[in-house]
């Protein structure tokens, strides 16, 4: 069970969540006609071994989005900010 | 032990402000004159008027909880009202037994500064999201949806 | 084997019955079944897994392989339980296992005779003919003829208590390391939890005598952890897994209950201290009843006041077992020892101050005896005899229980001077201490826990280590050896040295490999007493050292585990929470069947349409076409979004335009996902510049709020607008049929619902009885409708009300009838938007023509997405009226072979009134350009070939006359 610490709510267990997948990759534009771009977006992603930028939802808590570091071989869980605050 | 559970759910009519990013100074203002309360500053925080019981639910977002102005009205362009006078009920949990209750089915440490009287536990139970109010060591309200309140009642 | 008249610590002031195979015994307040079986001269308790070898008892703990029996309460059947960790209690029933008809007379022991041919892997070299399908016969019965225990039928138990619980330190055990640690962390005011697999803590301490000083030291300290209030001891309580974030589950055995709770432990730092678990020796003929582990024989004296045989042979390689050796010998026993090892000196002359014999340098090649032991050959320098005994002690050594250390990977490492290994390296919140670690003394235990305790953070000081005695604690590697007879290694699964010879012999040498094809290590003991045994006769075979051989990494659980207990209080009704719409009650008490719909119950049809759902949906169709229906809709998702940037958002996420709906107007909208794929349709209304009323799928509700949070959240943080659920805050209803609007009026008469003043998608803000309402002038079934939304607590009135005003006409339906009658229309819903589909597919290309910054745009346009070829909707009109068709069923267009994917799908399926036929929608390959074409409807698993006709999807009223009233 990761035990996510919300900035919100405190250390609460991921089943509260929702994920959200790769935090890094940002998203193009409402406009942006580059289906290259789009593609980047939806479907590329660097899968890394180790540290791992990416979106919870609070969904049972305060329902805020979070960008949770987690290690993807040691599922340890790193440093937790609201996404509002989070550049990719 | 035993505990006293009003089963029965009673009615919480809810007033929700949102502000908006960047005007939280605005907002906060506007919203403290209108529901004329010093707002709780950090999430999680309830502060008890003789009419509700005012929650900072999130960054931007609080509940008044109670019967009151139910007609939105302006908060200066910097955030909006919205009106949840049916969507909940609420339970009341009484009793030594209610602490050990709820930690059947919310996984949150009780002991823990963020869980002590004058804070809310926003959680789940059995997947349903509720907000517990901790009114004293040993009494809590629990705000259900209305469309779960059964199945709550049931599980409790 | 005798309760000895004084000793254990059993209350011998009470008696209690109990049943062993039909046999009526007794025993004492604080034995084990197991003990109290010992106590009364009972040695042969099962028989084994594959050949049916008489087997006892072999040790005191959870590591037991043999003394498996089963409980029985009533109808309740509980098979494998350990006879070792059984709490005697009153009238308890208890049957051994795996025999037929009784334990000393087991017909089936005529499988030793077959052994030859019953050895490892046996399944993939006998058995193997004559034809094919020969082995399902004789895994027939070679299933009956091998298992263990019967589980039972019967539904058994009520919901398991569950609970979380939260902790600065868990401890891991309660021997010297636990109870030490405990102590250090409690003195400095941590909240810790110790966590004791047995009915009484002590661990290692239990085998000492009340009399000496360890015994007194756990006393003392169980005292003073009871006065420390931030400490709790928890016993019969097995810490069954650690899983990521400290979180460790614990199965607390209630036995007069039977299931046991689960307890979902948060620790902060936890502490290993689950000490080690003595080893057999591996020799021929090492299963027969009564032979036992040394610690065991002692612990069955000490706790129990059982002194379990009395001509004792003690064979090990340590020096712990002589200490076995001379407490027997203090109780009366006469023992001789055979030690693997040269004559250790100091403690050769405690023997010889007994009066018990010692042969050195010894080994066992066979024993004697059927349904006990009577006798052990003994080869040693000085020479070979039989020494008669009925009860063997055998000890090769520790190996540590740190199956929980490597839960969550860390693999263990090899200690050279233990012979066995080791947990590997913790990470910093995770320390171990005691004989987990290799330390085999009391004191060494105390000042490791201490030690432990402040790495973990800790503020402690060392608890004063007591004057303890010395305790011997040589010992050396096992000699495992052969000879005639059986050397077992793994009791439970009868997995012998031979079959690992014959495991290496054809290949399967790696350890990963070794266990699968020999199942050594697979029963319920998962090798707790053979895994070391034999990883050491491979390593041994292979002419390499242990260490290299590596071992299995061990998972959850630590030992089994009731499912009731992992399930908790979700069963049946409470398996997932029920959501209720405000009219719940009136669908039950009108005829409602109800129907689970995600969360939700719905009603299915009513019962007044017709007796089951077939009759039903088709009388309720007709009532909505020909004169008016009433549906509770109240289960759809509803949003609500306000600010000044909510037609930005809203022009954004839908794929068709939103930014200039006028106040008072409802569009329909379809989002798309970000590849370009439909994900939900629903209807949106502007009730004044800045707030708007988004309605969903039922089923997509969650996903589309977190959707519209997580661009607020992420890529669009500027716009200045809320979303918040309402789904809860309204009722909702839809009334549709040619008397609808009729009977709408009627019923809300101080409202306008003229043409002008509620037009097609137009929506309409008032109040009812003092309730908040909307009403939506959408139609979903193709007639004239609105859906009506009004405050959740005024639902069921507004319902009555509606269906008294508008009786006689006016009748509910249910989600079978509503499904039928879009169908009818063409309307898509789930079967059609599966996550498959682009909104060309589905007919709605036109909606989006002169659109493109919304959200799955630019990729809804990619090559792949826009293939002419592509499923899309169709309607098919079935051809056979004999026949119906069928959701589900593959579509072959004219000319295909009958066969693989077909050239489409079969969606959704209604029979017609109106049309006096079976209707659907589909999918096909090239849409409406194969109109006219006559197509086959394969349904291969039920074996039915209808045949259809592609048509418009729109079969009734195309143009949409019905709705404008």
């Amino acid at each position: 069970m990761l035990r996510i610490p919300c900035p919100c709510c405190g250390p609460r267990d991921h089943d509260e969540f929702r994920y959200g997948g790769d935090a890094s990759v940002p998203r193009p534009a409402p406009d942006d006609p580059d289906p290259e771009a789009w593609h980047a977006y939806v479907y590329r992603r660097q899968n890394p071994k180790g540290a791992h930028r990416e979106y919870w939802q609070h969904v049972l808590g305060c329902r805020q989005w979070l960008v949770v570091e987690r290690d993807t071989v040691s599922h340890r869980i790193g440093s937790v900010v609201m996404a509002r605050e989070w550049q990719a | 032990m035993t505990m006293q559970t009003a089963l029965a759910p009673t009615d919480c009519p809810i007033l929700q402000a949102d502000g908006w990013p960047g005007c939280e100074a605005a907002f906060e203002t506007a919203l403290s004159r209108q529901w004329g309360v010093t707002l709780p500053a950090t999430v999680g925080d309830w502060i008890a008027t003789t009419e509700a019981r005012i929650l900072r639910l999130a960054p931007r977002r609080f509940w008044w909880i109670g019967d009151g102005p139910m007609t939105p009205a302006s908060l200066d362009g910097a955030g909006t009202l919205t009106p949840l006078a049916e969507g909940r009920v609420a339970f009341q949990l009484d009793g030594p037994a209610a602490r050990a209750r709820l930690s059947e089915f919310i996984a949150v440490d009780w002991d823990e500064i963020a869980c002590r009287p004058g804070r809310a536990v926003l959680a789940g139970i059995h997947r349903i999201p509720v907000c517990v109010l901790r009114l004293a060591p040993e009494r809590f309200q629990l705000i259900a949806p209305r469309t779960f309140a059964r199945s709550i009642a049931e599980l409790l | 084997m005798t309760r000895l008249s004084q000793g254990g610590r059993i209350d011998r002031s009470r008696m209690l019955r109990f049943t062993f195979d039909g046999r009526t015994l007794t025993g004492h307040p604080g034995d084990t079944v197991a003990s109290a079986l010992l106590a009364n001269g009972i040695r042969l308790v099962g028989r084994s897994f594959k050949y049916h070898r008489p087997r006892g008892i072999l040790s005191a703990g959870a590591e037991e392989p043999s003394a498996l029996v089963t409980r029985i309460t009533g109808d309740l059947r509980e098979p494998n339980l350990p006879a070792t960790m059984l709490d005697l209690a009153e009238g308890i029933v208890i049957e051994s296992q795996n025999r037929w008809p009784s334990l000393s007379f087991d017909l089936q022991a005529v499988n030793g005779l077959l052994a030859p041919f019953l050895g490892a892997g046996f399944y993939y070299k006998t058995f193997m003919g004559p034809t094919r399908g020969a082995w399902k016969v004789y895994e027939h019965f070679i299933r009956k003829a091998a298992g263990l225990g019967r589980a039972s039928e019967a539904a058994a138990w009520e919901a398991a208590p569950v609970r979380s619980d939260f902790a600065d330190l868990a401890v891991i055990g309660s021997g010297p390391a636990g109870l030490a640690a405990a102590l250090a962390a409690g003195a400095a005011g941590a909240r810790v939890m110790v966590i004791e697999q047995d009915a009484v803590p002590g661990g290692r301490l239990l085998d000492c005598p009340e009399a000496s000083v360890e015994a007194a030291w756990r006393r003392a300290a169980l005292d003073r952890l009871a006065g420390m209030p931030s400490v709790r001891v928890m016993t019969r309580t097995t810490a069954f897994g650690l899983y990521d974030g400290n979180f460790l589950g614990l199965a607390v055995r209630d036995d007069a209950s039977g299931i046991g709770a689960l307890v979902q432990l948060h620790a902060q730092r936890i502490l290993h201290a689950g000490g080690a678990l003595e080893q057999p020796l591996v020799f021929p003929g090492n299963d027969r009843p009564g032979v036992m582990l040394a610690g065991a024989a002692r612990r069955y004296l000490t706790q129990f006041g059982v002194l379990a045989g009395r001509r004792v042979l003690v064979h090990s390689c340590t020096d712990h077992a002589w200490q076995t050796a001379f407490d027997l010998a203090d109780a009366g026993a006469a023992v001789v020892i055979a030690d693997q090892r040269p004559m250790p000196a100091a403690l050769a002359i405690a023997a010889g101050s007994r009066g018990i014999r010692v042969i050195d340098q010894a080994r066992i090649t066979a024993t004697r005896g059927r349904s006990a032991i009577r006798a052990a050959r003994v080869e040693s320098p000085t020479g070979t005899e039989w020494i008669a005994c009925d009860l063997l002690c055998t000890s090769a050594g520790w190996s540590p229980a740190l199956h929980l250390t490597s839960h969550l990977g860390t693999r263990p490492i090899w200690l050279p001077e233990l012979n066995a290994f080791v947990p590997g390296p913790l990470p910093p919140d995770q320390a171990a201490a005691g004989a987990v670690t290799g330390a085999l003394t009391t004191g060494a235990a105390i000042a490791q826990a201490a030690e432990a305790v402040r790495a973990l953070g800790f503020a402690a000081e060392a608890p004063a280590l007591p004057d303890l005695p010395e305790e011997p604690h040589a010992l050396t590697a096992p000699v495992q050896t052969t000879g005639r007879g059986k050397a077992f290694v793994d009791l439970q699964m009868d997995v012998a040295l031979s079959d690992i010879a014959l495991a290496r012999r054809e290949g399967f040498e790696a350890v990963e490999l070794l266990k699968r094809y020999t199942t050594t290590g697979m029963g319920t003991d998962q090798g707790k007493t053979s895994n070391l045994a034999a990883l050491r006769a491979m390593a041994d075979r292979r002419g390499i050292a242990p260490a290299e051989a590596g071992t299995t990494v061990f998972r959850p659980p630590f030992t089994p585990v009731n499912i009731g207990t992992l399930a908790g209080r979700a069963l049946g009704q409470h398996y997932k929470p029920i959501r209720h719409s405000p009219m719940h009650d009136w669908h039950l008490a009108n005829g409602a069947e109800m129907i689970e719909v995600g969360l939700w119950i719905r009603p299915w049809f009513y019962r007044a349409a017709g007796p089951d759902a077939g009759a039903a949906y088709i009388a309720e169709m007709k009532t909505v076409r020909q004169a008016a229906g009433l549906m509770d809709i109240s289960t759809l998702g509803k949003i609500e979004i306000t600010g000044p940037d909510g037609a930005t958002l809203l022009d954004r996420v839908y794929a068709n335009g939103f930014a200039k709906l006028p106040v008072g107007r409802a569009r329909y909208g379809v989002m798309l996902r970000d590849d370009g794929i439909v994900m939900d349709d629903g209807t949106t209304s502007r009730l004044t510049d800045e707030r708007w009323f988004m309605t969903t799928s039922t089923a997509r509700a969650a996903e589309v709020l977190s959707r519209l949070e997580f661009l607020l959240d992420t890529a669009w943080r500027d716009l200045r607008v809320a979303v918040t659920s309402v789904t809860d805050e309204w009722a909702a209803m839809s009334i549709a049929g040619p008397q609808a609007q009729a009977i709408l009026t009627r019923a809300l008469p101080d409202l306008d619902l003229s043409e002008a003043a509620l037009p097609q998608m137009g929506v309409l803000q008032a109040t009812w009885r003092g309730s908040p309402l909307r009403i939506l002038r959408i139609s979903y079934s193709g007639e004239w409708a609105c859906e009506l939304h009004v405050g959740a607590r005024a639902g069921e009135a507004l319902w009555r009300h509606l269906l008294e005003t508008g009786a006689p006409l006016l009748r509910p339906y249910g989600v079978e009838a509503l499904g039928a009658l879009r169908v009818e229309k063409g309307h898509v819903a789930g079967p059609e938007i599966d996550g498959r589909t682009t909104l060309a597919d589905l007919g709605m290309g036109r909606m989006v023509a002169k659109r493109n910054a919304y959200a799955g745009h630019v990729l809804s346009r990619r090559p792949a997405l826009t293939a002419p070829d592509r499923l899309q909707l169709v309607g098919l009109d079935c051809l056979e009226p004999d026949k119906r068709l069928r959701g589900g069923a593959l579509i072959y267009g004219p000319g295909q072979p009958e066969s693989g994917h077909g050239q489409g799908r079969v969606t959704s399926v209604t029979f017609s009134p109106e049309l006096g036929r079976y209707i659907a929608l589909a999918l096909f390959a090239g849409g409406m350009a194969a109109e006219g074409q006559e197509v086959a409807t394969v349904h291969h698993i039920r074996g039915e070939r209808v045949r259809a006709r592609i048509v418009s999807p729109h079969f009734l009223d195309p143009e949409g006359e019905r709705m404008k009233g």
